[in-house]
């Protein structure tokens, strides 16, 4: 049998099959780069010697803070005094909020991603199975701090196991206009929720500002206002065993009657569509008079309006017949069990929540982001401004998705979900207390299997 | 250029050489698709095939042991109000935006096809919407429709038209009519630009011929150039449906979904219950409930391109 080949001088130089013959070596050899070249990553830690960081290579994955100098602080001053001492190439991942969680559930499910992961609210217990157990780093922060506080605790504690180390607390506190209270008649903010309708109201008419609060679908205001809100007169989403559902009962329905009073006098229904940005903004072009907010608002007056500053008084929300709550957005440090040396990202933790070092992290913050242990309260205390002083109750006061049960994956699913907010924001919208509840009952029986 | 012509004897049980695989036609077509095939199965079949997969088990992001469900995380969501009430926001967004995108972009393509000065100028800028990326112009509506800073509101009051602006997102009928308006606005010009090249194909001598027998304007149009540009229309109203029923920025930006759940389409409720909740496994079956009217939209058209060619 014959075979017959027919080329011409072109051919030889690039046929079409030398062509594939060429694509494919490209191919071959773009494919096999990465995995030809000498690997990098971090020496092994010995079981029982010192943590070798020298030559780590360790990727920390960050929010982007509302106050810019705390991100500074990470980029700089963490880098140039611990990362280049120590040798260890340092990468750090600045985020916004809103799009953190994505970024660490892509890296857990396809296991790689971060070394150290900022996890918020009770994430770890919706990710505890994939996260490593950092008791020993807990334990010693805690220890060194003067102790955590309970909700900084239980948001990093999965059944008994730390998945978490507790890094911070985001205090929210009602920023308010002194001057135009008391052009509306009022010495002082008001202490209950019924005073703040009436005292709204009267602010609203004397100066057509209005109280600002977001309500929409975004991870930090709108929950920290509602949550409280709804605990302040005893409501909740299940009972204390987290067993049975609770949110269909005259405490929600008092709560969501005295919202709506609130919402109709004092607010303004724009604010159903306010981010965590909105009441910043609105607060800044003193379109509103007040709203809860971290002390993001009065940090950025202090500088680009200090007459705003001064006039700008801040407190913590009221109270309802049931006392006073308060969520602030918390945060924990993760080691997701990927991370197949995981000496050199707890040794980055360590250094990070020692008090030492996050006293002067909080020097830098000017306090936006609270420690999660007692010591930051009292002697790592970073702002002469007595106008932070009710920032020193957070640690305290706050509580957790899901209280007054423990946290778990149920109620932090519910809080991804927006189930308390939504249910507020309907009672806003027009919707009776009751079908509103009845609405939030339908989602909490679905995501808490009940 | 002269051809040289070689021939070498190959033993009978002698394999081919890869360059002789090469030369056959046969091999070469497969080995140049492949890597198409490769890029297809891994972005679009694998995710497809993966879905699927989790949308019959209870994967969560939380769990490491994954069971087999059935059907069980479709029968949980028809039981869910909000998943009910993304359908119907689904439904109503697609159904609306589509028919405005289709009577606008042919008002615009008959417009841009006559002759007039700057037309070319016209037609660049008539793609802007379309060129620019999706998640940039949802903010440039964001600050349009800002419930402090809105410009809209502020032309209404200036104007005196009301004493106060609309609440564009932060009432569920408005933050619908917003996200409604911005896809309009951001897909008109497909449809414009790719009617304008169907009316381009359209022989003038046919319409002038009807002119001649006394039809009108109108009768031109529906009777000669209608019937001529349906298989471009079609085959944009099938694209269009299945990109706007998919949509996912535009919300995402404007709304995430909000207020009270008043604008969540399946793909921002997918992204809310699988990412942010963790529960890969129904989230994987709520993308999927779009499944069924994709898959029509894509039987209609390919049926409709294979009639066309045969």
């Amino acid at each position: 049998m014959l075979r017959r080949e027919i080329t011409t001088p072109t051919d030889r130089l690039f046929s079409r099959r030398r062509f594939i013959y060429y694509s494919a070596a490209f191919a071959a050899a773009v494919a096999c780069g990465p995995a030809a070249a000498p690997a990098t990553g971090a020496p092994a830690a010995s079981a029982s010697g010192p943590v070798q960081l020298k030559g780590t290579k360790l990727n920390l994955l960050h929010w982007t803070s509302f106050v810019p100098d705390e991100d500074k602080w990470f980029k700089e001053t963490l880098v140039n005094d611990w990362a280049k001492p120590n040798g260890v190439d340092l990468t750090i991942e600045l985020v916004a909020a809103n799009e953190a969680q994505p970024k660490i559930v892509a890296a857990l499910q396809a296991g790689g991603g971060p070394d150290v992961m900022l996890l918020q609210w009770t994430w770890a217990h919706l990710y505890a199975d994939k996260l490593s157990d950092v008791g020993t780093v807990a334990e010693k922060v805690g220890s060194d701090g003067g102790g955590f506080y309970d909700a900084a605790k239980q948001n990093a504690q999965v059944q008994g196991v730390w998945r978490a180390v507790p890094f911070g607390i985001t205090g929210n506190a009602v920023h308010y206009r002194e001057s135009l209270l008391k052009q509306a008649g009022a010495d002082k903010f008001p202490a209950t929720w019924s005073d703040l309708a009436k005292v709204g109201a009267d602010v609203k008419a004397k100066t057509k500002l209005f109280y600002g609060q977001a309500t929409g679908h975004s991870f930090g205001d709108p929950p920290t206002f509602l949550n409280p809100f709804l605990w302040s007169f005893g409501g909740s989403e299940t009972d204390e065993t987290g067993k049975k559902l609770a949110v269909n009962s005259a405490a929600t329905k008092d709560a969501l009657v005295a919202f709506k009073d609130l919402f109709d006098k004092a607010a303004d229904p724009q604010c159903l569509s306010w981010d965590d940005s909105s009441n910043n903004r609105a607060y800044a072009a003193k379109q509103i008079w007040g709203t809860l907010n971290g002390a993001s608002i009065y940090l950025t007056a202090v500088t680009a309006d200090p007459d705003l500053a001064k006039d700008t008084q801040l407190v913590l929300l009221p109270a309802g017949p049931k006392g006073q709550f308060s969520l602030g957005t918390p945060f924990q440090y993760a080691i997701p069990k990927y991370v197949k040396d995981p000496g050199p990202a707890r040794e980055l933790v360590s250094y990070v929540m020692s008090p030492k070092t996050y006293g002067g992290f909080m020097k830098a913050g000017k306090g936006y982001t609270l420690a999660p242990y007692k010591k930051g309260e009292g002697e790592l205390w970073p702002s002469s401004d007595p106008k932070f002083d009710p920032f020193k109750k957070i640690g305290t006061l706050t509580k957790w998705y899901g209280y007054p049960a423990p946290p778990s994956p149920a109620a932090a699913e519910s809080g991804s979900k927006y189930i308390v907010v939504d249910m507020f924001a309907k009672a806003a919208q027009g919707d009776t207390p009751e079908s509103a509840m009845s609405w939030a009952e339908g989602e909490l029986k679905k995501i808490y299997k009940l | 250029m002269r051809a040289e012509t070689r021939e070498r004897p190959v033993t009978a049980g002698q394999l081919p050489t890869i360059g002789e695989l090469l030369d056959r036609q046969g091999v070469l077509a497969y080995v140049l698709l492949l890597p198409g095939l490769l890029i297809l199965t891994a972005f679009i079949g694998w995710p497809f095939v993966t879905s699927l997969w989790l949308s019959v088990t209870d994967q969560s992001v939380s769990t490491s042991v994954v069971r087999f469900v059935g059907l069980e995380n479709f029968t949980d969501e028809l039981r869910s109000q909000i998943f009910l009430q993304t359908l119907r926001n689904t439904f109503v967004y697609t159904g609306v935006t589509v028919v405005f995108k289709l009577a606008f972009g042919l008002g615009l393509a008959v417009l841009m096809n006559q002759s007039f000065r700057l037309k070319n100028l016209a037609r660049a800028a008539l793609l802007l919407p379309w060129i620019v990326p999706t998640a940039l112009s949802a903010i440039a509506w964001l600050w349009l429709f800002d419930a402090t800073f809105s410009v809209f509101n502020w032309a209404i009051v200036r104007s005196g038209l009301a004493d106060r602006g609309i609440n564009w997102l932060g009432e569920g009928q408005w933050a619908m009519t917003s996200i409604i308006i911005a896809n309009i606005w951001r897909g008109t010009p497909f449809f414009a630009i790719s009617i304008l090249a169907g009316l381009q194909t359209v022989d003038r001598e046919l319409l002038d011929a009807a002119a001649v027998d006394g039809a009108s304007l109108w009768q031109r149009f529906w009777r000669i150039t209608i019937p001529l540009i349906r298989p471009v229309l079609l085959i944009v109203l099938l694209f269009s449906t299945v990109q706007t029923i998919s949509d996912f920025q535009l919300v995402y930006v404007l709304t995430r979904g909000g207020p009270a759940n008043s604008t969540h389409l399946l793909g921002t409720l997918a992204y809310d219950v699988a990412v942010r909740a963790g529960q890969l496994s129904q989230g994987a079956a709520i993308s999927l409930y779009m499944f069924p009217v994709l898959i029509v939209c894509v039987v209609a058209l390919l049926v409709y391109m294979r009639r066309s060619s045969t």
